[in-house]
């Protein structure tokens, strides 16, 4: 039964005094859609709290799509923080979207975006803190249609159970279709079990109900899903893909929020997709093919946003924002723009093998207090099987060129359990941090306050769906520890040098969920049902619980995580696809374990990733990319 | 301070649900509303280059106020009208600014020249009058009380901080008027101020568990005379 839609702001008014940050609960922010008529109503929910979701890009999009369509408006909701919960379930309060205060059970479509694996015990919390049936099968007709989106939902087989779709690759077009449909047949009086089988015919669309899972010979014990019944559905679903970016709104969010956010600035989103190729990264796979917006169209965006919004700071969001061919012009351009009234331009991230002075300049009207590089791997050895191109050269080009700069403050991300890596590539890593200081001294000079220096960032790789590394198993802890402690043992004794390691158990529970077939279900649940939630917040991770959860469901984390599966294997995700190839993967594999590098088809000839021929796209690119 | 910049005082409600908006929350958003009105505002120089813009002290998360003033220094004379229409479209409807007016560049900042406030409590049904006066009183005499700031234990001053109360009932609710003078040492925060209060004589329960309140007025103290925010508004600057 669908619960019914009613402004209930006034129950959790009283509460707004006794909680953390009030301001995560009270809407009415600028540029929030007030005007939420419907009749037909979607929620986009971000399980995790406001600061976090509110800054999330892909939400933002798909809500001013959503509430552009006539008759369709669309809410927001978030998962509210502890203290609130335990509030809401103390006084039964059920959760509430933000706009109109609506219970989230009273909407006829609520989705959820998936940015990483561990936000899927949020989800779970946040259905049953709305009274939504965890299980899909277990809804009622009048229940709302739940979905799904994000980077996440490449492997979305072990939350299956509780999605009734999933849409993969693009959401602009896919969710519109989506909405509608469900709309005209919930109109037409039409069953929830034949709803779902219409989602399943728009592309894109990814209706887990309608598979079995098989398991076989030539399958991983995960197992495989394909249609339940033939013709139901397709055997593969490919991605849905914006051919022409510049068709579609570089400026994603127009809320400005009152709390600040983990991205508490102007977004615009300057190209979709890198061709880069680094073996380890699932975006640089699922986001293909690469297409840039024309720089008129982000100046202009760029300046009718700041108008609008009132940002101080504008970032030029995409995986690689230096790649684009106009990216130098853009940020003069910008800079002319912005300059007189205080305003900030802003790059996620730089690019070691293009670090020039150009940047320097763009980078440092942004005034960051570090500058971040992303080495990933510590030899030239071990970059090729990644591979990343960067050279020793390059990383000490950008080093000394931010140096003289102006930069004090050097940030360098790699990640640890790369395949074939050895104790070498593991004091590579100390000796560059060394060199790079010994640089910015040269630069700066020796002086107590010169003030140099340089902090190391250790992740673990998370073998992840439609990467080359998918076949892989992860790092074992034992293993990670002891490479943890030899690279602090090797790094100098030197204050301006600071490492940290990310926690090997965290990863440990991503890995296995990224991994995992339906089966994996089982294990959130009671992950969740022992309490686990905020997984991805280190004060509210335990590990400990994981494990007894898993032991529970007759699992072992470890096991599954370090699985590795045979080449040939029929993986539990090949059936959602972004359309790169298996051959093209399996060649990437293979090529990494001789440390042969493939080049950036944005610069040179196609790689046949097999994204452009099976979606009919192209790289679009405005300018040259060198 | 740069004697080309014009000082445009604004005052401006902070009411219903933004009550909840922390200092840093507001003064972004208001100066977000500032960058959306386009008026012609000063940035300081140097390495961060912020609007030059002054605040009055910070209310506590969930107080809300009548009577909120900011300064906004500009590099153009805009006339204070349009200003006040712009920045009036381009607000949240509950902090939207309703009077400015040029004053003079020398005075002092805000923050520590309004240093006079009055304040509105719903103490509830239920509780006489006569117990709220015997409540301050004890605590007066006691002198000072600890207070949580976030993490910190703060010590406050009464004597420092209280200048006067009134009780009158509005409806079912008791209501308290308190006059608070900002110390050497910061602001009297109301609620706690009452809290400790009613604890000194031992009837912390008698008090909500929430606490409604407002800040109705702000003035400077000049040698015993209040005076308006505005009243210091010099002519000469108006058109
Ligand atoms: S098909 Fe070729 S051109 Fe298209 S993304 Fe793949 S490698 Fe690049």
């Amino acid at each position: 039964m669908r619960a019914e839609r009613k402004d209930c702001f006034h129950l959790i008014e009283p509460l707004l005094p006794l909680v953390e940050k009030p301001s995560r609960y009270i809407d009415h922010e600028w540029g929030v859609c007030e005007e939420q008529a419907g009749p037909f109503h979607v929620c986009m929910v971000y399980a995790d709290v406001y600061e976090i979701g509110q800054a999330n890009l892909g939400i933002a999009i798909l809500y001013n799509e959503i509430n552009r369509l006539e008759g369709i408006s669309c809410e927001r909701a978030y998962l509210p923080w502890i203290d609130m919960i335990a509030l809401l379930r103390e006084r039964g309060i059920p959760l509430l979207s933000l706009e109109s205060a609506a219970p989230l059970a009273s909407f006829d479509v609520v989705g959820f975006t998936l940015a990483h694996e561990l936000i899927m015990t949020n989800v779970l919390e946040v259905l049953d803190l709305a009274g939504i049936p965890q299980l899909g099968r277990e809804r009622a007709e009048g229940d709302p249609i739940v979905i799904a989106g994000g980077p996440s939902a490449w492997n979305a087989e072990p939350m299956a159970a509780a999605f009734d779709a999933v849409l993969l690759g693009d959401g602009e077009t896919s969710i519109k279709d989506a909405c509608m449909r469900i709309r005209d047949l919930r109109a037409s009086g039409t069953s929830r079990a034949e709803i779902l089988r219409a989602l399943a015919a728009i592309p894109g669309v990814y209706v887990p109900s309608l598979y079995k899972e098989v398991v076989d010979a030539g399958s991983t014990r995960w197992g495989y899903a394909v249609p339940g019944e033939p013709g139901t559905a397709p055997e593969v679903v490919y991605k849905r893909c914006e051919a022409d970016l510049s068709a579609t709104e570089p400026v994603a969010a127009t809320i400005v929020p009152y709390l600040e956010t983990v991205h508490d600035r102007l977004s615009i989103e300057v190209l979709r997709g890198c061709t880069r190729g680094c073996r380890f990264c699932q975006a640089g796979m699922t986001y293909r093919p690469v297409r840039e917006r024309p720089l008129g169209q982000i100046v202009e965006a760029a300046s009718r946003a700041l108008a609008a919004c009132g940002y101080d700071e504008v970032s030029l969001s995409s995986l690689s924002t230096t790649d684009h061919s106009q990216c130098t012009e853009m940020l003069r351009e910008l800079s002319k723009l912005v300059d007189d009234a205080g305003i900030r331009v802003s790059l996620p991230s730089q690019r070691l093998d293009s670090f020039g002075v150009d940047m320097a300049a763009a980078a440092s009207a942004g005034r960051r207090s570090s500058l971040t590089f992303a080495p990933e791997a510590g030899t030239q050895r071990l970059r090729d099987v990644i591979n990343k191109n960067v050279t020793e050269e390059d990383i000490e080009h950008a080093a000394s060129t931010a140096f003289q700069n102006g930069w004090r403050k050097i940030k360098l991300y790699y990640m640890m359990g790369l395949p074939t890596e050895t104790d070498e590539d593991i004091i590579a890593i100390a000796e560059t941090a060394n060199r790079m200081l010994e640089i910015g001294r040269e630069v700066v000079g020796r002086g107590r306050r010169s003030g140099v220096s340089i902090s190391v960032s250790v992740a673990v790789l998370v073998p992840k769906a439609y990467t080359a590394f998918q076949w892989c198993g992860q790092l074992p802890p034992d293993e990670v520890r002891r490479r943890q402690q030899l690279l602090l043992a090797c790094a100098p004794r030197d204050r301006a040098i600071r490492i940290s390691c990310h926690d090997a158990h965290s990863s440990l529970v991503e890995a296995a969920l990224s991994k995992m077939g339906r089966a994996g279900f089982g294990l959130i649940r009671e992950a969740w049902r022992r309490g686990c939630r905020f997984d991805a917040w280190t004060s509210q991770f335990s590990y400990g619980t994981w494990v007894e959860a898993a032991r529970a469901v007759g699992l072992d984390l470890e096991d599954i995580a370090t699985e590795r599966f045979d080449l040939d294997a029929r993986l539990p995700w090949e059936h959602t696809s972004p359309a790169v190839s298996k051959g093209f993967l399996q060649r990437e594999w293979r090529r990494a374990c001789a440390g042969i590098t493939t080049g950036d088809c944005t610069m040179a000839s196609c790689e046949g990733c097999g994204v452009c021929p099976i979606l009919g796209v192209a790289n679009v690119i405005q300018g040259v990319r060198s | 301070m740069k004697s080309d910049l014009y000082r445009l005082r604004f005052a401006y409600p902070k009411s219903s649900r933004l009550a909840f908006l922390s200092h840093l929350e507001l003064s972004s958003t208001i100066g977000r509303s500032i960058r959306r009105a386009g008026l012609p505002f000063a940035v300081s120089q140097g390495f961060a280059r912020r609007m030059r813009i002054q605040f009055t002290s910070a209310l506590p998360v969930g107080v809300s106020s009548k009577a909120e003033y900011f300064d906004l220094f500009l590099s153009d004379r805009l006339d204070a009208g349009v200003a006040l229409e712009r920045l009036s479209r381009t607000a949240p409807a509950a902090l939207r600014p309703f009077e400015a007016r040029y004053v003079e560049g020398s005075l002092p900042a805000l923050e520590a020249w309004l240093d006079r406030s009055s304040w509105l409590l719903d103490l509830g049904p239920g509780l006489d009058g006569n117990v709220v006066d015997e409540a301050i009183a004890a605590l007066c005499e006691q002198g000072s009380f600890t207070s949580m700031r976030g993490e910190k234990e703060k010590m406050v001053d009464v004597r420092a901080g209280y200048v006067a109360h009134g009780t009158a009932r509005e409806d079912e609710s008791l209501m308290l008027g308190l006059e608070t003078l900002l110390g050497p040492n910061g602001a009297l925060r109301p609620e706690a101020f009452i809290r400790a209060a009613f604890a000194c004589i031992g009837h912390a329960d008698a008090l909500p568990r929430y606490l409604r309140c407002e800040r109705t007025a702000q003035h400077h103290l000049d040698d015993g005379t209040l005076v308006d925010p505005f009243q210091l508004s010099s002519t000469q600057f108006v058109d």
